[in-house]
């Protein structure tokens, strides 16, 4: 991505372009941090506010993407750490609830639940490895921990998953 | 399995559970609009939010029908014992309204005799 120091035309064309191409991702990676759609829905919509206000500070030292993960995962943390969020976490979202499941995507249903089961830690670098398909050394600088601590969440994480997947492998 | 499986199946997982939610299209003109001070960022109302409103209001109502409810009562117990006020003896008026003096819940005269309310 490229410094954008232009008129606020430009900056808003760089804002669009970076709603229409993480848009849908981050939104899903909120949801399943804060399983809570609506709470993720203003995560999403904070985090693209607090990108367009950085913009012309941006450097472009690491990827647009890892840049936009990192300040989407601090905002799910600064919402996760609201007394609300404590309080409201404590009741079942519909979210949380499994949706109708058509025939043959039972393992798909599961394996989403479990993602969701994670603790969020382990769930944070589930999304980041697997679902942004980002490097480990990008995860390791988007949490702010050593890359040893990113690759034992991803072992423990694949480890209680594994069951699923190979199950999920099989049914195809 | 490989990791690149692992990751279809996770990727696939997760878009097929999600998939009823998509972006918003108006998203970058609300945050432009926003930043501009054209409109103020809502913040959206999770449905736990909205029953803990609703929780929260009726309670507040519940409590205000039982306080209303035991003065009511209290009044009416008053009442039916010493008949209405407007019938009770000069006498008793005065020293009710003096015993309410006492406990400060209303003023005295210049003369150092409370106020004699509905007295000549």
């Amino acid at each position: 991505m490229n410094v954008v120091k232009g008129p606020d035309n430009a900056r808003e064309q760089e804002l669009k372009r970076l709603v229409d191409a993480y848009q849908t991702s981050l939104l899903r990676m909120c949801q399943i941090h804060l399983q809570d759609s609506a709470l993720a829905e203003d995560a999403v919509q904070e985090t693209f506010l607090k990108a367009y206000r950085a913009l012309s500070s941006f450097k472009n030292e690491g990827s647009e993407k890892a840049w936009l993960m990192k300040i989407a995962i601090n905002t799910c943390r600064d919402i996760r750490r609201s007394s609300w969020y404590k309080y409201v976490n404590r009741w079942v979202s519909p979210d949380d609830l499994p949706e109708e499941a058509s025939r043959g995507d039972v393992s798909n249903e599961e394996l989403s639940s479990a993602i969701l089961k994670l603790p969020t830690k382990q769930r944070e670098v589930i999304m980041l490895f697997y679902y942004q398909n980002m490097k480990l050394a990008d995860i390791a600088g988007i949490l702010g921990i050593p890359l040893s601590t990113v690759s034992g969440r991803l072992g423990r994480a694949r480890k209680k998953l594994k069951a699923l997947l190979e199950r999920s492998d099989q049914d195809d | 399995m490989t990791e690149q499986r692992e990751r279809e199946l996770i990727c696939r997982a997760i878009d097929q559970r999600f998939s009823k939610k998509q972006g918003d299209p108006r998203l970058a003109k609300q945050i432009i609009e926003i930043e501009k001070g054209d409109i103020k960022m809502k913040k959206k109302l999770s449905l736990a939010m909205v029953l803990a409103i609703i929780a929260l209001t009726i309670a507040v109502t519940a409590l205000a029908v039982i306080t209303i409810k035991e003065v009511g009562r209290q009044i009416a117990e008053n009442e039916k014992q010493q008949g209405y006020f407007v019938n009770w003896e000069l006498e008793k008026k005065i020293k009710l309204i003096s015993n309410l003096a006492d406990l400060q819940y209303i003023e005295r005269s210049d003369q150092g005799q409370p106020n004699r309310a509905g007295g000549p």
